[in-house]
């Protein structure tokens, strides 16, 4: 990246439980900002089992062009959204190579999250 | 806020994730901490769209204006992107009492709704040394373009829009922030 660009080079793919935190559950996205991390947003599971499939197309694009680039590329999902997280394994994660580091929240603690982030802060090489 | 229509704002992609903006145009890590705090702030329900250049062009792709990405391939790539977003509006707007917001890149050529980049010259050897060699016009990215249109056929009135600014010449991220505000807060 040249002059100013200030990318980190990291994307979480999150559950809508991340990005829209329910009730009394915290606000992982102050951990995502805080570490420099883009998103990728996932689909809520009320969407529907076809929408989802088609929102996951567009995902598993994004995804593969990150990684072509070396970017790391992780999942934050919300357990409760079986819809979801079949959807993308079909979409993204069934292939070794574009294996994604993956955490099931809300079950982790904050600091399970933040920990989990930090182990897969850093980017492979610039291509 | 149990007395308030239920508000979403479906934000562009790049406001969430830098790391897909065409290069040298990165404002921050990831995340746009003072956006992500103002949409928190006015309880809004956060949707990020895709990005529709990043999949399609590359992340090394070229800075291009609006007519460059006006081909029927482009179109079909939005479109197909824009489906399930128009559906998730449909399915937010279904309960009858929730507003939708729609928060863009003024300046993009996918992704502007009030402005976009424009150059009937672009094209061929890329021989734009400056930062703003195109001009700057009224009107919507052609991924907003197919957007609203397909919010049109499924009868859902267009969305009150605003835009984050720092890719327009002279856009600085503190005014924008404001304009974004004053619209989020507006919602009735």
């Amino acid at each position: 990246m040249k002059n100013n660009d200030r990318r980190s080079r990291r994307i979480a793919l999150v559950a809508d439980a991340v990005l829209n935190p329910r009730g009394n559950q915290p606000d992982l996205m102050d951990l995502l900002v805080e570490y420099g991390w883009g998103i990728v947003a996932l689909p809520p599971e009320s969407l529907g089992r076809a929408a989802i499939a088609r929102w996951m197309a567009g995902v598993a694009d994004q995804v593969a062009e990150f990684q072509r680039h070396g970017m790391t590329v992780v999942a934050l999902l919300d357990g409760d959204e079986s819809e979801v997280i079949g959807a993308l394994e079909r979409a993204v994660m069934i292939a070794p190579q574009a294996a994604v580091p993956t955490l099931v929240v809300p079950a982790p603690s904050s600091d399970q999250v933040a920990n989990f982030l930090r182990c897969h802060e850093i980017p492979d090489a610039l291509p | 806020m149990p007395d308030t229509p239920q508000r979403y704002a479906y934000v562009s992609h790049c406001l969430f994730n830098a790391n897909a903006k065409v290069d040298e145009f990165a404002p921050c890590a990831g995340t746009h901490p003072g956006l992500l705090r103002l949409l928190r702030e006015n309880h809004y329900v956060i949707r990020q769209m895709p990005c529709p250049e990043l999949a399609f062009a590359g992340l090394n792709r070229f800075w291009q204006v609006r007519e460059q990405y006006d081909t029927p391939a482009y179109r079909r790539h939005c479109s197909a992107l824009v489906d399930p977003i128009a559906t998730l509006i449909a399915h937010d707007l279904a309960g009858g009492d929730a507003e939708v917001v729609l928060v863009g890149v003024d300046g993009s050529p996918s992704c502007g709704v009030r402005f976009t980049s424009s150059g009937s010259d672009w094209g061929g050897r890329p021989d734009k040394p400056g930062d703003f060699d195109s001009d700057i016009v009224g009107g919507k990215g052609i991924f907003v373009e197919i957007l609203l249109a397909k919010l049109t056929e499924r009868g859902i009135a267009e969305p009150r829009v605003t835009a984050m600014t720092t890719d327009m010449p002279d856009g600085d991220e503190k005014t924008a922030l404001a304009e974004i505000d004053a619209v989020l807060v507006g919602v009735s």
